[in-house]
């Protein structure tokens, strides 16, 4: 089952990666779903983990999957950059899938528990009512500033640092971080719901 | 907004931002210069620059995202196949057994849930009904909980009604269905608890109720701070204030869900429901559903009796509609507070029901534990019911009852080079089957051969293993082992040859020799012991082609074996030992259509040493092997099984007799002789 990405989708990665950066479109369209099923699978599996107490790096998922579907180095940049646009752009539709299900869930009221203490413990009460709440948000931004959406998505529903964001953009790391830090204080001010 | 004050606003926040902290209010004022709107946007934005908040952490960490598992992951012994449903407590999938080849389903508790559900030393719940979906196993691999159930092919209820209500006799049937399996379980001390749509499954042979006590064994888990278990929506007034739900909880859910398939809608409106359903029904539910508990219809017996009466009467013709004076005591119970009467009784005549709450129920009791009182006093057990005997006399006994035929009469049956056991008839009596191993072989093979015909056996198994204790299909088409060594199991071959099927593996047995299994009178059911988690042994039906696997028995201190189906197939009687080979007394379980539980009878009160059990044709009497201690003196004995009392001791066989089997006519009883290890059989055996 791990294997499942072999030999055959590595090098087909590796191809249309080449053929995006050559400007097709249509090679896009094939590697989504292809890059969307490895990031699902590995999502699921370090979330778990990540419940079961390991310390992760942010951007391992990423990463991971882009050595599973490629087996390539970091070396190979320019694909390893149109990977990680890719890769932002699916985990943001990843978890706010999961977040949406999720919400969807609670409401519908499936199954409660009326502890109070139980649900305190849940540390994830309001995760995914910020990751809903943050993708409608950069709906609203991405539409003035689609960098600002990429970058987004990069640092926030991918997880990547600021130096693999500026690789991944083709933009400074001095860059990277102020645009974070104007992207994260515009959306916090929006979600904290303060008048303007 | 537009792009260009977005830019704006942009540039101003982030020269802002490279000022000294102190100058900042001061640069943004000057900057904004009377655009308050502009100004405004900055500070605002400049406020939440700094400090921790949302969007800090990857979006993905610290979620939890319960992952479905892949088909072939294995969980314990269990291997995934597919995913089948997902709720609010977890996943579930379809998964295949790899000890037993059967296929189960799985629930793969989420965390939250997961934490919460101690397992270890948890037995699992032994109820055993036709509309319960059966709990098998409870499991924890690296923290997360999952339960094991037998897989029902269906949908669930909720997934049924999400296409609207249901007609009124399905309301009816499955219903009725639904309150049988909860009074059986509030029979046995066990209570539901999270009685709702996604928890009952309709499968092509009716509702079957699933996650049976689950609710508890997680609240139960949390103490000393319990919380409520349950689903709110289906939650009876009383548990959701916090009272430990009873069976009057249940009770309350089967209304809602009662109503909800009628209706369609969880919301309860009397007047609704008596625009779909008869008025009868209607006051059913209205009963279950009145807010307080005690003005409740309060046993599920009541509630299941009174559907299938309504049931039954909605497929009768209507000119024969008469009530039974009890089940209308019920329902003038049901009733009282609806008047909703109708002409058909006479509430002055009939006796008023009282309330008999069901007491605190424990989980994991099943069924009785058959320990003889002196064995087992202090021991929290439920003997079985009282029947009569008292320990036994021995009596000897001349011979089978006289008969004007010709007396009875010892051949041999087979004794050809090595060691014969464990005979059994074919259903025309006319060939035996049995456990044979010649001389300078390894093991015993099972081998079959003509009853009047002493020629050479022909061996149906390769006897590289240890085949011992054949039966004979009801049909005569196949024959069941035991196989030990190798690889341990029931197995059965084709009366005709062929390959050896594995029904199921059972756990190593001791030195002890328990060969004897049983078939079920369709064939579809193997009775055989095998070893429980605890060590103990018990009786269980091994489904043929299922693989399925039911406990009949719950011995919680020594060995149950030797089970024998009656020739009706509704009974079966079964050796119980309070230790691992004795003493042992016969008990008789009476089984349903389903083959489930509902009677245990004792036959005998003896505490001896049990070496095989056979029905006398006339299912009323059975043979026995016995002896007072485990050396080799066993007797073959006789008794009633209809009033029992007195053993007779079958002389004619001698004292070291074993492994009785009868044929079904004829008079033919073959038991196996010791030290010479011969197959004798004893005709005009009437």
């Amino acid at each position: 089952m791990a294997e499942s990405t072999g030999a055959e989708s590595s090098g087909d990665v590796t191809r249309l990666l080449g053929e995006i950066s050559a400007g097709r479109q249509d090679a896009l369209d094939q590697l989504l779903p292809l890059v969307y099923r490895e990031l699902r699978r590995l999502a699921a599996r370090y979330m778990q983990q990540e419940r079961a107490g390991h310390t992760l790096q942010p951007t391992a998922l990423v990463h991971e999957a882009y050595l599973r579907l490629t087996n390539q180095d970091r070396a190979n940049w320019r694909n390893r950059a149109q990977f990680m646009g890719v890769a932002g752009q699916l985990m943001r539709r990843i978890l706010v899938d999961h977040a949406r299900k999720h919400c969807a869930a609670k409401r519908g009221g499936s199954l409660v528990t009326l502890d109070e203490s139980a649900a305190k413990q849940l540390a994830d009460v309001s995760r995914p009512e910020e990751i809903l709440a943050v993708h409608l948000t950069l709906e609203r931004l991405e539409r003035l500033d689609p960098q600002q959406g990429k970058l987004v998505e990069l640092r926030y529903f991918a997880g990547l640092s600021a130096e693999e964001t500026a690789e991944a953009m083709g933009l400074s790391v001095r860059s990277v971080e102020r645009e974070w830090t104007t992207a994260k204080a515009w959306l916090r001010a929006q979600l904290a719901g303060e008048e303007a | 907004m537009t792009r260009e004050r977005w830019k704006r606003i942009k540039q101003v926040f982030q020269a802002a931002t490279e000022q000294p902290a102190a100058d900042r209010a001061a640069y943004v004022a000057a900057e904004t210069d009377g655009d308050d709107e502009l100004r405004r946007e900055v500070e605002k934005m400049l406020r939440h620059a700094t400090g921790s908040g949302p969007l800090d952490a990857p979006a993905w960490q610290g979620l939890r995202m319960e992952a479905p598992l892949e088909a072939g992951a294995l969980l314990g012994p269990y291997e995934v196949v597919e995913q089948v449903g997902a709720g609010g407590m977890g996943r579930v999938y379809k998964a295949r057994d790899t000890r037993l080849g059967r296929t189960v389903a799985i629930k793969v508790l989420n965390a939250e849930f997961s934490h919460r559900l101690r397992t270890e030393g948890r037995a699992i719940s032994a109820l055993n009904h036709p509309h319960v979906c059966a709990l098998y196993d409870i499991g924890d691999q690296d923290g997360t909980a999952y339960l094991v159930m037998e897989y029902a092919e269906g949908e669930t209820l909720r997934a049924r009604m999400a296409e609207g209500p249901l007609s009124t006799h399905a309301v009816l049937r499955f219903g009725s269905e639904i309150a049988d399996a909860l009074a059986e379980a509030h029979a046995q001390g066990i209570v539901h608890r999270d009685l709702k749509p996604a928890n009952i499954m309709i499968t092509p042979s009716g509702a079957k109720v699933l996650d049976f006590g689950v609710a508890r064994m997680l609240s139960e888990s949390e103490a000393p701070a319990e919380g409520v278990a349950g689903t709110a929506a289906y939650m009876s007034p009383s548990q959701l204030n916090g009272n430990p739900a009873d069976a009057r909880s249940d009770i309350f859910a089967l209304g809602l869900v009662l109503n909800e398939m009628a209706t369609g809608t969880r919301l309860f409106e009397e007047s609704k429901l008596r625009a779909v359903v008869p008025a009868a029904l209607a006051a059913v539910i209205g009963q279950c559903l009145r807010q307080d508990s005690s003005k409740r219809v309060q046993r599920m017996e009541d509630v299941r009796d009174e559907l299938e009466r309504l049931r039954a009467e909605a497929s009768r013709p209507r000119t024969n509609r008469w009530v039974k004076p009890a089940l209308a005591a019920v329902v003038v119970g049901l009733m009282a507070a609806t008047a909703l009467l109708t002409l058909r009784m006479t509430p002055a005549s009939l006796p008023r029901r009282t309330a008999a709450p069901v007491a605190r129920p424990e989980i994991a009791v099943g069924v009785p534990v058959a320990i003889r009182p002196e064995v087992g006093s202090g021991l929290p057990v439920r003997l079985p019911p009282p029947t009569g005997p008292t320990r036994a006399v021995v009596r000897k006994a001349p011979a089978p009852a006289p008969t004007a035929l010709e007396p009875p009469a010892v051949t041999t049956l087979a004794s050809y080079s090595g060691m014969q056991r464990d005979a059994s008839f074919s259903p025309d009596g006319k060939q035996v089957a049995y456990a044979w191993q010649p001389n300078g072989r390894r093991g015993f093979s099972i081998a079959v051969k003509p009853v009047e015909w002493n020629g050479a056996p022909t061996p149906l198994t390769d006897g590289f293993a240890e085949d011992w204790g054949p039966a004979w299909s009801p049909d005569g088409r196949r024959i069941a082992f035991q196989r030990r060594a190798r690889e341990w199991g029931i197995y059965y071959v084709d009366a005709e040859g062929g390959p050896p099927k594995l029904v199921a593996p059972v756990a190593r047995q001791g030195a002890e020799t328990l060969p004897q299994v049983s078939w079920s009178r369709d064939g579809k059911w193997i009775a055989a012991p095998d070893r429980d988690q605890s060590g103990h042994t018990q009786i269980y039906l091994f489904g043929v082609e299922s693989g399925e696997k039911r406990a009949l028995t719950s011995n919680y201190t020594g060995t149950d074996h030797a089970p024998a189906f009656s020739p009706d197939g509704k009974s079966l009687a079964y050796a119980s030992c309070a230790g691992a080979v004795r003493p042992c007394d016969i008990y008789v379980i009476d089984l349903d259509r389903g083959l489930v539980p509902k009677t245990w009878r004792r036959i005998t009160d003896v505490g001896v040493y049990i070496r095989g059990i056979a029905w006398v044709p006339n299912g009323r009497e059975l043979v026995y092997s016995a002896g007072r201690t485990q050396s080799q003196e066993t007797y073959l004995w006789r008794v009633s099984v209809d009033s029992p009392g007195l053993s007779e001791r079958i002389e004619i066989a001698g004292p070291r007799a074993r492994h009785p089997a009868m044929a079904r006519s004829g008079g033919l009883l073959a038991y196996t002789q010791l030290n010479s290890w011969r197959l004798m059989l004893v005709r005009n055996f009437r």
